[in-house]
């Protein structure tokens, strides 16, 4: 079962675009299709979800003492020092480079 | 030279709107790929050119860089002739979504080409360039090779540095290669293979790419070589896919190899987690075009009017409905339910892969549930669009590289085309095993081109 669509105003804010009005339907109609498509990850994927809920996969620099890398993140290309250094100088590039994506927020 | 010249800037070319940008960057140094012209596709960077990954947003965006991959394959001897037309940012499947209009079928009027590499693809089965360089998120240089007859390989993720490539899916983006043949394909990406200082995602891992194909050498006998199949994703194909790559597994055991049966990971659940971190990711990396760094703005009374008449003028809607959906996956409260589920998918999906590998040396797979469909069919289906890739979004979300090849004729002048996979970093067995494979098909390879009349040549 498909979420119901969200509220397409709200949430193209959220990634920042505006839809026109007269393009509205046709959004939510390829948004619906992407809904139902995913859902099948409920459906079908008999392994049920992680204990650990994750609320920012984005890491401070500090928080590498923790041990696990980020959600996505292959392990084995984690551990260099090269990485500790970057990642204490620019975290955000890090993450963009290993595909850790931002977690957003509420929809405004 | 003059003759690849010739035709990049002839009226089949024109015709098929399958280049983006010419310009021209001559070797740096000699090397295996002397006397070579290649291509790259519109989101990898050379210094000086447009780069614009086939979008509005990017318009008049130039690099002040060149990718690595293309620097490598300027200093073995290759000469670059310029960019080709694409699926805005690679999202898409059949290369209809592109700021400069969709990419001409030369070979099957009407049907698609592919994507999103598909420029780079109808000029390598054309014959204007030797080689062209593609991009592959989660098919999209296998199954534009798959629709136009030629060789798609995806290397391993970290294999080849993506330094100069424009992000998608962080996680997923590749660098590979487009070529006539296997053996080519090989050279190429063992000249643009390894560790990278720019790309700290680069693999530090010795470059073991030459095929036996790099040689040149007559390929050996399959005797011994086990190729795996799962009889549930056969059966997921159009009959007449299903047939043609029975017929690959056929002419394998007749020359001695097993083909052994091994259980794959169940597709539509991994074509779903697919769509997911594919988008997931495209929503935090494209976050970046907001009118305030790179290529088009279009201005407004405060910034975040800026930033959504820039990109609501800029990106098209195949990407505005993925970042939609990428942004709403993300959100609190949904992220668990949506994108962390996906990230699960995909680590069973690996372990499932490499269970699979403990019983065989490459998988067998078709490339594509189909051969190219009809263009303007799936424009307004997100998910229809979608499903020629349910065959390649599982190597790509394992990391693995597989490799596109043509096969038997499809009837229609086109080939059939089968995928083969190999364990990560494995790329010398997976083109040995490539090698071998087209060996059983001598006239594969995509039909010559026949220009017209109008062309110089």
């Amino acid at each position: 079962m498909s979420e119901p669509l969200p509220d397409l105003r709200r949430l193209a804010r959220a990634a920042g675009l505006e839809i026109p009005a007269q393009e509205r339907a046709a959004f939510e109609r390829r948004l619906q299709g992407m809904l139902e498509w995913i859902a099948i990850l409920e459906r079908e994927d008999p392994v049920p979800e992680t204990e650990e809920p994750v609320e920012q996969t984005r890491r401070a620099p500090g928080d590498r003492a923790a041990g696990q890398p980020p959600a996505g993140r292959d392990p084995s290309l984690d551990e260099t020092l090269a990485l500790e250094v970057l990642r204490a100088l620019a975290p955000h590039w890090v993450d963009d480079a290993f595909g850790v994506p931002r977690v957003h927020g509420e929809l405004p | 030279m003059v003759a690849a010249r010739a035709a990049l800037d002839g009226q089949q070319a024109r015709r098929s709107n399958a280049l983006r940008h010419r310009f021209e960057r001559p070797p740096s140094g000699t090397g295996p790929l002397d006397g070579t012209t290649f291509l790259v596709k519109a989101n990898i960077a050379v210094a000086g050119a447009p780069l614009d990954a086939a979008s509005a947003v990017l318009e008049g965006y130039h690099s002040p860089f060149t990718a690595t991959a293309v620097t490598r394959l300027l200093r073995a001897g290759a000469f670059l002739l310029g960019s080709t037309n694409m699926d805005e940012f690679g999202m898409g499947s059949s290369s209809e979504w592109s700021v400069q209009g969709p990419v001409e079928h030369p070979r099957a009027p009407g049907r698609v080409v592919g994507g999103s590499s598909g420029g780079s693809a109808v000029a390598v089965a054309e014959g204007w360039v030797d080689f062209a360089l593609g991009s592959d998120t989660g098919g999209s240089v296998r199954q534009p090779a798959a629709f136009c007859s030629i060789v798609g390989l995806r290397p391993s993720w970290g294999r080849v540095s993506r330094r100069g490539l424009v992000a998608y899916a962080s996680s997923l983006d590749t660098i590979g290669v487009l070529a006539a043949r296997v053996d080519l394909t090989g050279r190429v990406l063992a000249c643009m293979a390894g560790p990278d200082p720019l790309d700290a995602t680069c693999a530090d891992r010795p470059v073991e790419v030459d095929p036996a194909g790099g040689s040149g050498e007559t390929p050996v006998g399959v005797g011994g070589w086990r190729f795996g199949y799962d009889p549930a994703w056969l059966a997921a194909a159009r009959p007449a896919v299903r047939t043609a790559t029975e017929d690959s597994l056929r002419r394998l055991r007749a020359v001695g190899a097993r083909c052994v049966p091994v259980h794959l990971p169940a597709l539509r659940p991994l074509h779903a987690a697919y769509a997911v971190i594919a988008a997931a990711e495209a929503a935090s990396n494209l976050a970046r075009y907001d009118g305030s760094l790179y290529g088009r703005r279009v201005d407004g009374p405060d910034y975040e009017t800026m930033v959504t008449r820039t990109r609501q003028a800029g990106l098209g809607p195949e990407v505005r409905t993925r970042l939609l959906l990428g942004t709403y996956v993300l959100t609190r409260g949904r992220s668990r339910r949506w994108y962390e589920r996906a990230l699960g998918v995909r680590a069973r999906a690996r372990k499932a892969f490499a269970r699979a590998f403990a019983r065989c040396d490459v998988l067998l797979t078709p490339t594509t549930p189909e051969g190219a469909f009809g263009r303007g069919e799936r424009r307004d289906d997100p998910v229809a669009l979608a499903s020629s890739d349910c065959f390649t979004v599982g190597p790509s979300l394992a990391g693995l590289p597989a490799i596109a090849l043509p096969t038997g004729e499809s009837g229609d002048g086109l080939r059939h085309s089968v995928q083969l996979v190999a364990p990560p970093f494995a790329e010398s067995t997976l083109l040995a095993a490539a090698l071998r494979l087209e060996a059983l098909y001598p006239a594969a390879g995509p039909p010559r081109p026949t220009r017209s009349s109008g062309d110089a040549v």
